[in-house]
């Protein structure tokens, strides 16, 4: 008798610990990008001329982190499914260069609506594409 | 007389910059999915933003994709993709460049679907394969449309998959390309 009831303890904390492996590492969620603090306040030219003059130093120093930016949005572009704010800096063999931001699709109505010279953009870089730098997750932010 | 030379100089490079760019085709917004399917799971991430660009006067095409836009349905497969597999802070793109082999057999003034051979050279994780592909060109007014799917061998971009996830992932990788390409302005 003694010996099921250790067998019941032995399978429940197998499961509880399956269960936990489960739901915090294989099906662990994204993070919240909205409410993730920026690594780094940059205006979106010192941005993109950082990348122009050292791709390499500032992939490492920007790619996957959160980035707060300022500075004057020159356009918005819409697809079907996205909602892009992009500052225009350079142009290449792609037209337009610069920064592209893509927003979340839940902050995209913000982002139409705001007053764009007491708001930042916070997003998600993803990196320099040998034309623009992307960032994605984006959300409004007002200024300090 | 030398500023009326500088003049027609100006105009000629503006004519023929503005020509050329009346031949090319681009899209920032292209769409690219990953499918890997096995007998233990279907994993698909998908990338909005891809670049490409078309050059009508001489059938040449170039894909540009940053490697941690892909999106895929859980955290952690994101997370294995950039850190373990591809590997993307030390190889952030990935790229295509190449050429539609037969662009003559494309009309452009006329509406349509067009199949077309691309042939050129597929860099991912930082080595570059020779590759040729069949692909659809839809002509239309709004601009071209670039559908293609094809398939990628993992070890031939020395990928390496870790033992426990084996199963999981399969060797040869779905790729679907799909860009609505317009008039460069």
């Amino acid at each position: 008798m003694k010996g099921v009831k250790i067998l019941v303890v032995i399978l429940t904390l197998i499961g509880t610990g399956i269960f936990i492996v489960y739901e915090f590492t294989y099906n662990k969620s994204k993070p919240d990008y909205a409410e993730l603090e920026a690594d780094y306040q940059v205006s979106a030219e010192e941005l993109y001329n950082e990348f122009l003059a050292d791709q390499v130093g500032s992939s490492a120093k920007y790619n996957g982190k959160m980035l707060q930016l300022s500075g004057e949005i020159t356009k918005i572009e819409r697809t079907d499914s996205l909602l892009i704010a992009v500052y225009v800096f350079n142009e290449g063999m792609f037209g337009d260069e610069g920064v592209r931001c893509t927003f979340l699709a839940d902050k995209a109505q913000n982002l139409e609506n705001a007053d764009l010279s007491t708001n930042d953009i916070k997003g998600f870089c993803s990196g320099y594409n040998d034309v623009d730098v992307i960032l994605e997750k984006c959300t409004l932010i007002k200024h300090d | 007389m030398k500023s009326s030379k500088y003049l027609i100089l100006f105009l000629t490079i503006l004519l023929f910059s503005t020509v050329l760019n009346a031949q090319k085709y681009v899209t920032k917004t292209g769409h690219i999915k990953f499918f890997s399917t096995t007998p233990m799971e279907n994993i698909e991430a998908h990338n909005r933003q891809v670049n490409s660009a078309f050059d009508l006067s001489n059938g040449n095409f170039v894909f540009k994709v940053l490697i941690k836009s892909f999106e895929f349905e859980k955290a952690l497969m994101q997370e294995h993709f950039n850190e373990n597999y591809m590997e993307s802070d030390k190889f952030p793109n990935a790229m295509f460049s190449g050429k539609i082999e037969n662009i003559s057999d494309v009309d452009f003034d006329k509406n349509g679907d067009y199949s077309v051979d691309v042939k050129g050279n597929l860099t991912i994780h930082g080595v570059t394969k020779s590759v040729e592909q069949k692909g659809t060109f839809t002509v239309s007014g709004d601009g071209i449309n670039a559908n293609a799917v094809f398939k990628v061998k993992v070890a031939d971009y020395d990928i390496k998959i870790a033992k426990a996830v084996i199963d999981n992932i399969a060797e040869e990788i779905e790729i679907t390309v799909d860009a609505k390409l317009e008039k460069l302005k």
